[in-house]
Order: structure tokens, then C-alpha cells, then sequence
């Protein structure tokens, strides 16, 4: 009998729940171990294990549920603060447009007007009439560069890279002296001495 | 016409007071652990609160064991060598005689640790049948194994827990 159960998979599962046949039932119950296994499961009728108190605990879920509803905080802007906050934005980008593009100073002559300039080297540019130059004084110690709008005679101090730039082209030079003329989309360059090269 | 999702206040206490006691009883059964089942009872409910419109009432016991079960084993894993026994208590017994009376006790005593020792699956099916009194095909449904595999863990279970205590 003992050798049915262990070679068995499933013998005591059917007797628990009463589906042997009467001839097994009745092996079984003729079997030295049928005392042990009977007893077993009379000691488990008698075993429970504590109580689970459901309107305790339906109350705690529910309380805890209340506290898991609470909506997410949304702290609206008055009207107010929503155009201070625009206005921060846009002062704020401002600012930094302003702190970061270049500063220009601008020469500009009117009609039958000249002006005679000394450049931060000591380069000397006249600028002739209806005419236009800038350049960037924070810069120009590294990269001397202007820019023409018109006709300038330069004198230019040796040094560095010199270059004017004009809507048609640019003049590039080392030390020298010359005249730059872009007057409707013609740019010309006539030296006085020494080369330049242009662009 | 049936009830579509799980929301209703109505629908939702029914399921508690249904499901709970048994997914308590079950986890315990399963974990030994009185006080983190019944914490882990709360959360699959909150859980099923949160999700209550994607399950049908039919469906929230499994949702909610699948749920419970998956919180668990996370748990479990984190603390696996504390050792925990079931709080089991034993009914009052009415017996004439002292005498027999104190060895049905030490009997029931030796049992009760020998179901403690059993593995997890053997004793979780073990018990649902003898204390929660559901049969092979309920307690197959309710876990999604087969009849075939609880009976075989119900037959081994059986045979360890004799074995245990003819040894002791």
C-alpha cells in the first residue's frame, strides 16, 4: 500500500476529496499508514489561524484610499504674475542681446561732407561724402575690421590683418595707404603706395 | 446587464468583503506573515481602486491575487532569511479526558510545525483545501494552475508532513 502512495502522484488527493474507488478506498483503509494520514488531517480540522477583522480593515482602505484621491496641488499665476513673468522673459533675453552684440561706433558723412577719423591704432580713415564706417572697438585690437559703406581713403599703420569689408567685396591689407570706393554695387581700390590685395 | 468596471462603491465593498478575507487567509497561508498579507491586502485593493475602470468585477479576484502575489514576492525577496512561522491557533477542544486532551494538543502541535516546513506551494494549496475548504478546481481557477498539479502538490504535501513527524 505505502509503495501506491509513493509511486502514486496524486492517491491522498483523491481521498481527501472522497474521488477513490471503493476497492482503493478499501486498501487504503486497511493499510498500516491510513491511521497516521487520518489523523493528520483530523489535526488540521482543529487548526485555524487568526481571525481577519474585514470592517477594520475595509475602514483603514478606505481611509487610506481618501488620502491616495488628494489631487496634485496646481498653483495658478494671477493674471498679474503672468505678465510680470512675460515681461522678466523678454527683458531677460534683451538683456542679453544687448550684453552680447557687438558695439559699433559708426562714422557717417551726409552729402558733400567729410570726415577725418583716427582708428584706435592711430590708422587715419577720411571718409568722403554720403559715406558710412563702423567698427567694433572691443575687437578691433585683435582684427582690425571695418566696415564701408561708400568711399574712405585709409592710412594705415603696420601691423595686423586690415580689412574693410563692403557689401561687393573686401579689401585686405598689411600697411599702406588707399582708397576704397563701393558706390552702387562698384567697388574699386586705388593704392597709394604698396600692395593690397582684394577680394 | 452586467456591471462593466469595478468603480461603483457598491461593486467595489462587495469585492472587498468577497475577496479580501480569502486573499488575506491565502498570503498568510502562503508567507506566514500576518501583518504584511493583510498590508499587502490594502495595497492590491488600492491598486484595483486606481485601475478599477480597466477590470470587470468578474475578473478583480484574479487581478487582485496577481496583484498581491507580484507585491509580495518583491517583498520576500528583499528579506528571504528571516524565518516566520504561521500564527496557527487551534480550536477549543471539549474532551472529557485531560489526559487525551494534552495529546491531541501535542499532536496538532507537531502538525502544525510540519505544515510550517512545507514549501510555499505545497502549503499554500494544502491549506486553501483544509482550512479555507476549496476544492482542487476552485483553488486551480483562483491560481491558474491546473487540477492535475494541485492534486499532486496536495498528495505530496500529505506524504511530507507524515514524514516530518514520524521523525521528530
Amino acid at each position: 500500500m505505502s509503495d501506491l502512495i509513493n509511486n502514486s502522484e496524486d492517491f491522498l488527493a483523491k481521498w481527501l476529496a472522497g474521488e477513490l474507488s471503493p476497492s482503493e478506498q478499501k486498501a487504503f483503509e486497511e493499510s498500516s499508514v491510513f491511521a497516521d494520514y487520518k489523523a493528520i488531517v483530523e489535526a488540521t480540522e482543529r487548526i485555524s489561524i487568526p481571525a481577519y477583522d474585514i470592517e477594520r480593515e475595509l475602514a483603514k482602505l478606505k481611509a487610506k484610499r481618501a488620502g491616495a484621491t488628494k489631487e496634485t496641488k496646481v498653483i495658478r499665476f494671477s493674471p498679474f504674475m503672468k505678465y510680470a513673468a512675460a515681461a522678466v522673459v523678454i527683458l531677460g533675453i534683451s538683456l542679453i542681446y544687448f550684453l552680447t552684440r557687438p558695439s559699433y561706433i559708426t562714422f557717417e558723412t551726409l552729402a558733400g561732407e567729410t570726415e577725418t577719423i583716427t582708428l584706435p591704432d592711430n590708422s587715419v580713415v577720411v571718409l568722403n561724402a554720403s559715406s558710412e564706417l563702423k567698427y567694433d572697438p572691443e575687437t578691433f585690437g585683435e582684427n582690425r575690421l571695418l566696415q564701408l559703406d561708400g568711399e574712405a581713403f585709409f592710412e594705415v599703420t603696420k601691423g595686423i590683418n586690415f580689412e574693410v569689408v563692403t557689401g561687393q567685396g573686401n579689401v585686405k591689407v598689411l600697411g599702406t595707404s588707399f582708397n576704397v570706393r563701393q558706390r552702387a554695387k562698384i567697388i574699386g581700390c586705388s593704392m597709394l603706395y604698396r600692395k593690397s590685395e582684394r577680394f | 446587464m452586467s456591471e462593466q468596471n469595478s468603480c461603483a462603491e457598491s461593486t467595489y465593498e462587495r469585492l472587498f468583503r468577497t475577496v479580501a478575507p480569502l486573499l488575506r487567509n491565502f498570503l498568510v497561508f502562503k508567507y506566514k506573515d500576518v501583518a504584511r498579507s493583510e498590508d499587502m491586502v490594502q495595497e492590491a485593493f488600492l491598486t484595483l481602486w486606481k485601475n478599477c475602470e480597466k477590470v470587470m468585477p468578474d475578473m478583480a479576484k484574479a487581478y487582485l491575487f496577481r496583484v498581491a502575489q507580484n507585491q509580495m514576492l518583491k517583498l520576500v525577496d528583499k528579506d528571504k532569511t528571516k524565518q516566520k512561522h504561521i500564527p496557527f491557533l487551534s480550536k477549543t477542544t471539549n474532551y472529557e479526558d485531560p489526559q487525551y486532551e494534552m495529546e491531541v494538543q501535542e499532536f496538532d502541535e507537531k502538525i502544525k510545525s510540519a505544515i510550517d516546513g512545507l514549501s510555499e506551494g505545497q502549503r499554500e494549496f494544502f491549506l486553501l483545501n483544509r482550512i479555507e475548504k476549496k476544492t482542487y478546481g476552485e483553488i486551480a481557477e483562483l491560481l491558474g494552475v491546473s487540477v492535475k498539479a494541485v492534486e499532486k502538490r496536495m498528495h505530496k504535501a500529505l506524504v511530507k508532513i507524515r514524514e516530518v513527524y514520524k521523525n521528530i
